[in-house]
């Protein structure tokens, strides 16, 4: 299943979309806009990036909308010297669920879900928060770009 | 330190070979397959397989022969033939093998910019087989390192003047073995584009070598794996390509009933039968070995063994440890064919056993291997063919800008959409693709019986050997689908233990 040659292309998948509300300090990064239109059709993701503090993200889960709402699943991942050491590795959703992978690195570095080309960046040991709309059936992993290094998957199943 | 203990820890630090190599590490998006559709797809293989077995009841052998080939003639068959229309698409071949390895020895290190990992592995490695598969080994026909032979022969005679017969013996075995260097490279070379490209130049070389040994018609046919490999796909196609004797004779097309080239003939060694039982073992390795199941069954059985025996006991430093586990699925991925194999040739004894042939064993295995085809290639199909939707519209824009430098040589730069689908639809297509490959290979394993023991009733029976074979292997695909998947992570540390520090 796995093919070892390259990883995704920036371009590909997912656009992320303006969110309904704009977080206060989006750090998501929109690149590929020129696949924006066709991607906003099938299988388009809400996607914010929040910085904030852990207080706030915990407090205020972003209630999901739409005939597909689901859970809302908040994820607390702790990665040291580029290696997670605290939360799962694996994600598991059901299409439609509002997803909140809270994390905490210690170090500077980049956080990219494949699949759905979300990226957060991530400051020394304040924790970020990736928040979407999983509409997008599949297994994405994301990675560390600092880092080099894959921390796990998010694995969205169909209602 | 606990087992389990030290058993986390080491599955924790099984990744550090992973690092720096995130950037070059799969794109696949796959879900296993629920297990209630696996469970489904295996009954539908094996009610499938009794209606094969009732269609055939009261067939005999001549009923099969009289389907034939039908040569095709006119103006459209002569403009498809023209050597003008060959010897063009051969420069294109030429130049695509040459910008291939340019690109990746003058191009970005990135391995989704530059234009060889793209074009290799997805164009060259997915379309192409998927295309002959349809329409036939049009590969055989552009061949860009037999046309570079060709043209190096034409300058200097000389060099390409057969100086060796090639040993009968040797069969298909180089190709083989070429053949499990190659999927090497695919699962665990991460080879980044520079290498590739060398590995790729290596290729060529060593080629134009042995073609120069052995002379280019006998290395085009023992010793190309890739052809091999192209050759034998095609023969499936309802069109069969026949190459002309020089490069200026106009090339002649058959259409035929779509598999029946199948049926056409037999491996003549038995190295072509192992290389094609490696076509499906590749792939079900591939499936199976970043699985939690298999990951596990390594870390958690294999892996204590090994400590206790290798080293006494002693913990040694797990960047070794990590070694190990990579040595461990070479090796695996290298015996897949023989262990398949193995199997194969057992169902193949049996049927001997049931049916009293006069035929050894080898010649029997010689003569059903060609029908296991439709269910290698459905496996690599329902494997791959995700990743072609994704990354293979991406080649519009790197041929634009092939070396990742901000070209846009012919304005196609950020063009390609990626397809991705959603894991209802690709959970059917896979369900769907085994089923089909299965019934295929078990209608065409029966024609086959027919034409050896004449009586239906004798190929009736010598198909039940067959049939348990074929329920296994597409079982066995299903299954390999239904598999958790545990790549980039080796394995989830068990939440009772401590995190491994």
């Amino acid at each position: 299943m796995t093919a070892a040659f390259f990883a995704f292309r920036p371009t590909e998948g997912l656009t992320p979309v303006a969110t309904v509300a704009p977080p206060p300090n989006p750090v998501a990064s929109e690149r590929g806009s020129d696949a924006a239109s066709a991607a906003g059709t099938a299988a388009s993701a809400t996607a914010s990036a929040v910085e904030s503090s852990p207080s706030v993200a915990s407090a205020a889960p972003l209630p999901s909308s739409g005939p597909l709402a689901g859970t809302v699943q908040t994820i607390d991942l702790v990665v040291a010297r580029g290696r997670l050491v605290q939360g799962p590795r694996v994600i598991t959703a059901r299409a439609g669920d509002h997803v909140s992978i809270r994390i905490t690195s210690d170090a500077e570095d980049e956080l990219h879900l494949h699949g759905y080309n979300l990226k957060l960046h991530l400051q020394p040991n304040e924790p970020q928060t990736l928040s979407f709309d999983a509409r997008r059936t599949g297994r994405f992993t994301y990675e560390l770009h600092r880092h080099d290094v894959e921390l796990g998957a998010l694995e969205v199943y169909p209602r | 330190m606990s087992a389990t203990r030290r058993w986390t820890a080491v599955a924790a630090l099984a990744l550090v070979p992973a690092q720096g190599f995130a950037h070059v590490m799969e794109v696949a998006y796959n879900l296993p397959v629920p297990l209630w559709m696996y469970a489904y797809g295996a009954t539908g293989a094996l009610l499938a397989s009794f209606v094969v077995i009732g269609y055939f009841v009261k067939a005999d052998a001549g009923h099969f022969e009289s389907r034939t080939t039908r040569e095709v003639h006119g103006r459209v068959a002569g403009a498809l033939g023209a050597p003008a229309l060959w010897r063009s698409l051969r420069v294109v071949a030429v130049a695509l093998l040459v910008l291939t390895i340019a690109s990746g020895l003058f191009g970005t290190s990135q391995p989704a910019a530059n234009f060889n990992i793209t074009f290799f592995w997805v164009i060259f490695g997915l379309a192409i087989p998927y295309l002959s598969a349809a329409v036939g080994d049009i590969y055989g026909l552009v061949n860009p390192v037999e046309a570079i032979c060709r043209a190096l022969r034409r300058t200097v005679p000389a060099l390409f003047r057969e100086r060796a017969a090639y040993p009968p013996w040797l069969g298909y075995w180089p190709a083989l073995a070429m053949y499990i260097g190659f999927i090497w490279l695919e699962l665990f070379g991460h080879a980044a584009p520079r290498t590739l490209s060398i590995v790729l130049l290596g290729y060529v070389v060593l080629s134009a070598a042995l073609a120069a040994v052995f002379g280019i018609a006998t290395w085009a046919r023992y010793l190309d794996f890739l052809g091999i490999f192209l050759r034998l796909i095609a023969k499936m196609a309802p069109v069969e390509i026949v190459k002309p004797e020089s490069a200026a004779g106009t090339a002649r097309f058959r259409l035929r009933a779509p598999f029946s080239g199948l049926l056409a003939e037999h491996p003549e060694h038995l190295s072509l039968v192992v290389f094609v039982l490696f076509m499906l073992s590749s792939t079900a390795f591939d499936g199976v070995h970043d699985t939690v199941p298999w990951v596990t069954l390594f870390w958690k059985h294999l892996f204590p063994w090994i400590q206790t025996v290798g080293t006494g006991g002693h913990a040694r430093p797990y960047v070794e440890v990590v070694g190990t586990f990579y040595y461990w699925q070479w090796l695996m991925m290298s015996l897949s064919p023989f262990a398949y194999f193995s199997v194969y040739v057992f169902f193949i004894a049996l049927t001997k056993w049931v049916t009293g042939a006069r035929e050894n064993v080898g010649e029997l295995a010689r003569a059903f291997a060609f029908t296991l085809i439709p269910i290698a290639f459905v496996y690599h199909v329902t494997h791959y063919f995700t990743l072609l939707l994704a990354q293979g519209p991406a080649i519009v824009s790197l041929l634009s800008d092939p070396l990742g430098r901000g070209w846009n040589l012919f304005g196609t730069r950020g063009h390609g959409e990626s397809v991705l689908l959603d894991a209802g639809t690709i959970w059917h297509t896979q369900v769907w693709l085994i089923l089909i490959g299965h019934v295929v290979s078990v209608y065409l394993a029966h024609i086959e019986a027919l034409r050896l023991f004449r009586s239906g009733r004798r190929a009736m029976r010598s198909q039940l050997p067959m049939l348990v074979l074929m329920v296994v292997l597409t079982t066995a695909g299903l299954w390999i689908l239904s598999l958790p998947i545990a790549a980039g992570q080796v394995l989830e540390p068990p939440t009772t233990a401590a995190p491994a520090e």
